[in-house]
């Protein structure tokens, strides 16, 4: 199969897990059991490199948000391995890795998953509230600035634009300066030109402050933002692309 | 389930007001004859039944409203496909009206189940009273009808197109309609005036036309009445003001503040649930406070009416009863006396006894004056009496043709009589004697009387009947408790996604459960404070319309552990819908539409 093939050629994963920001080995997630146990992702090896934009391209159905949710430690896998710097996140309680997504992940949603009782300058600062963090200012107003939100701090999200919703959540995935972002269809529910500068705004994130995101979206002109493409199907790894 | 959480206030009321009947059942069979003390129990029950019916209406709106509001898409979407607004509404009302017939049938059932518990406590086992029942199940059902009409009307109002929309309904509208705000200001100071005109006329007349207590009475309630109506419709206005005030110190945390933006970010849901919580505090605190004033007269009228715990009659020896080793051993001589005033004239029973030697003294409580100036010419009058003639310490009057001053005027009476005179102004032997000891060490031959006892009696009643007050009225707050459970429960369903971002980006099970019960807390503490702002001015209120002469005294240990308990059931109220957003997976909460 050539997506093997690819991916031999590519990954040589299992001796080179540390150079990856954040990688799966041999990943299972079976959902159900008996018949209708169905096989979401079925022996995934990937790795992400870090202070890279990397896209998870596929159909509906094809694993990639399950693999996304596994590697964000949102959701416990079948077997296999989901790394984080290294670090098998499959085996920790729910508690150290409700840690980890809160010191060391960063998220950014379809659906902007804004709090509608904080303002936006709440929203962004929450994730830093609950880990009793003392936001660094200086960074916080530079993200603001890079980001256009400047004017819209004490607004709430039912008082902006999509567009903006979604730079509030991009400011609250980068104030922690996390080791990884994930980013779940971050321009599905945007417009055109909104999806531009957002996924604009993800690449200057990357090459300004190096920071390493993973995208799921299968909308190709999002991927062609990415550094690296990674397509699944049916619960595999189809194809690797660096660019 | 989600269907039955709007009745099941319903059903507590109605399980409430059916056990009243058949503890009424019992008591009538156990002791056969009506006693004259039990009716009025029974009349108390009653109205405290109408107050928990009332809660539960209250509750079962609101939570109506919630169910409703989640159903919207499905709402939406049968508007879609051209169901007519007036037909989804009938839709709503019957199926909430079914929901309401059910619920009291339950309560019934669940009474008469817990009858025939009572045999195990050694009782008569109650019968089955088919009228009552059948009044009290019909009785629900119209409130549960009621209860559902507005909700109803509201939700068929929605427009079709809601059911394309992906996200939740939110309602973060703090703001209320003109009309609103005017019908509630009128309310306010129709309340406001009604208090005023009540305490007002209350304190300036001493002597009272046969009916004005009444009439006061009812002055009050209407007033009562009229502010809680402005509170449910100024609620949501109110709420984020009250929520700043009591926040300051959850701000400090972030689960804290997360709470306080999750009460606040619905108002009026907080506003309904809050307000019916405040009725049942202020109902508890007007109560206590009521009582407690209450007993600070009744014991200064005990201390009056028994100062000792013997008085023995008839010439007596005082060194033999203290040889005997009776304590306190104080005789008296009396007189009879007439007081002159500008205001007319009146006859009494009046003693030398000397006050200020009487054990009991710290239970007396002075109006005017005090008790130390007392001396020759000088007299000590109840407060009672003092005001229909027209008198307060330093005035004059004449006694017996004698000009004498008062020296003090008591709250609740003074002892073996009507007024106190100074020795020196009494003629003849004492007739008697107050003493403090056992019944027993009295020489035989004497007659003698145990005050003791008859305090007792007396006091035990009373104690019992606030006691049985005050627990029924937190029978109500359970009613409100529930309410603030099912509220959580279900704004807890509806911000699943909510609580799957927070738990994505950072927030513990343990600390989820903690954001939800703080926030059930929440409704609690607003709902108490609010109770409390109200509680206690009627309290006032009603002391003064029952014409009592004392001054208001709030039980502070009372009210804070009423409080206290309160914030304690309504976060226990969150512990289920705690559990319940702990459990759901981030990814799954985070993928619902809700």
């Amino acid at each position: 199969m050539l997506g093997t093939e690819v991916f031999r050629r590519f990954l040589p994963l299992a001796r080179h897990v540390n150079n990856y920001a954040s990688a799966a080995v041999d990943l299972v997630k079976v959902y159900g059991s008996g018949d209708t146990a169905v096989r979401a992702l079925d022996g995934v090896t990937v790795g992400f490199r870090p202070a890279a934009f990397s896209a998870i391209m596929g159909p509906s159905g094809s694993g990639k948000s399950t693999l996304m949710h596994c590697l964000a430690g949102l959701d416990t896998a079948t077997s296999g391995a989901a790394l984080l710097g290294g670090k098998d996140l499959t085996r920790l309680s729910d508690n150290t890795l409700t840690k980890v997504r809160r010191d060391r992940i960063g998220f950014v949603f379809q659906a902007f998953n804004l709090l509608p009782t904080l303002t936006a300058e709440q929203n962004v600062l929450l994730p830093l509230n609950m880990a009793g963090r003392k936001p660094d200012r200086a960074w916080f107003t530079q993200l603001v600035e890079v980001l256009g939100l400047s004017s819209r701090l004490s607004h709430r999200p039912s008082e902006m634009s999509g567009g903006q919703q979604q730079r509030v959540a991009l400011a609250r995935a980068l104030v922690t300066r996390p080791e990884v972002i994930f980013a779940d269809e971050p321009t599905g529910n945007l417009d055109s030109r909104s999806s531009a500068d957002v996924l604009n705004l993800l690449r200057q994130a990357v090459r300004d402050f190096g920071q390493t995101i993973v995208m799921v979206t299968h909308d190709d002109r999002a991927a062609s933002y990415a550094d690296a493409v990674v397509r699944m199907a049916d619960g595999r790894v189809v194809q690797a692309v660096a660019a | 389930m989600r269907r039955f959480l709007p009745v099941l206030s319903i059903s507590i009321a109605a399980f409430f007001a059916y056990s009243t009947v058949l503890a009424k059942d019992i008591t009538e069979r156990s002791l056969a004859v009506k006693a004259a003390k039990l009716v009025e129990v029974f009349a108390l029950l009653g109205a405290f039944v109408t107050v928990a019916m009332i809660v539960a209406a209250l509750v079962s709106t609101s939570t109506f409203r919630i169910v409703f509001a989640q159903r919207m898409r499905e709402l939406a979407l049968l508007r879609a496909v051209g169901a007519s607004r007036a037909r989804l509404a009938r839709g709503l009302i019957a199926e909430g009206a079914l929901t309401g017939l059910l619920a009291s049938v339950a309560g019934v059932a669940l009474a008469v189940g817990a009858g025939q518990l009572v045999p195990l406590a050694g009782l008569v086992a109650p019968g089955f009273p088919l009228t009552p029942a059948l009044i009290v199940v019909f009785g629900s059902f119209v409130l549960t009808t009621l209860a559902v009409l507005a909700p109803a009307w509201s939700a068929a109002k929605v427009s079709p197109l809601e059911a394309l929309r992906t996200s939740a309904v939110q309602d973060t509208k703090s703001r209320i309609g003109g009309l609103r705000w005017v019908s509630g200001i009128l309310m306010a100071s129709g309340a406001g005036v009604l208090l005023v005109n009540v305490a007002v006329e209350g304190l300036a007349s001493k002597r009272r036309p046969a009916g004005m207590t009444e009439d006061l009475l009812l002055r009050t309630t209407i007033s009562g009445a009229l502010a809680f109506g402005a509170l449910i419709t100024l609620g949501p206005a109110l709420i984020s003001p009250v929520l700043r005030l009591i926040s300051v110190p959850l701000r400090r945390s972030t689960i804290g503040s997360l709470a306080v933006s999750g009460v606040g970010g619905a108002p009026r849901r907080a506003a309904s649930v809050t307000a019916v919580v405040a009725l049942g505090v202020s109902l508890i605190i007007a109560t206590l406070t009521g009582a407690n004033t209450l007993q600070g007269l009744g014991k200064a009228e005990m201390a009056s009416a028994y100062p000792a715990d013997l008085e023995i009659t008839g010439p007596v020896d005082v060194p033999v009863l203290r040889a005997a080793g009776l304590t306190d051993v104080l005789p008296y001589r009396r007189a009879e006396i007439t007081v002159t005033t500008a205001n007319g004239q009146l006859t009494m029973n009046g003693t030398d006894l000397d006050m200020l030697k009487l054990r009991d003294l710290s239970d007396f409580q002075v109006d005017t004056g005090a008790l130390r100036d007392m001396g020759p010419h000088k007299i000590i009058l109840s407060t009672y009496t003092a005001s229909r003639l027209g008198l307060a310490a330093g005035s004059q009057a004449e006694v017996n043709g004698v000009r004498m001053t008062v020296a003090a005027t008591v709250f609740g009476g003074v002892p073996l009589g009507s007024a106190l005179l100074h020795a020196s102004d009494v003629d003849g032997e004492p007739v008697g004697v107050l003493a403090n000891g056992a019944k027993e060490r009295v020489p035989a031959g004497l007659e003698v009387e145990s005050l003791t006892d008859r305090r007792l009696a007396q006091e035990n009643w009373f104690t019992t009947l606030v006691a049985i007050a005050v627990g029924l009225l937190f029978l109500t707050m359970l009613i409100a408790v529930v309410g603030v459970g099912s509220t959580t429960a279900l704004s807890v369903l509806e911000r699943t996604r909510e609580s799957g971002l927070l738990r994505a980006i950072g927030l513990t099970r343990k600390e989820l459960g903690r954001l939800v019960t703080t926030e059930a807390g929440l409704y609690g503490i607003v709902g108490a404070l609010i109770g409390l702002v109200i509680g206690i001015p009627y309290a006032w209120l009603a002391i003064i319309s029952l014409g009592v002469e004392w001054p208001l005294q709030v039980p502070v240990v009372a009210v804070g552990v009423v409080v206290l308990v309160l914030a304690a059931l309504t976060a226990g109220a969150g512990l289920l819908p705690a559990r319940r957003a702990a459990r759901v997976s981030p990814v799954a909460a985070l993928h619902s539409i809700q």
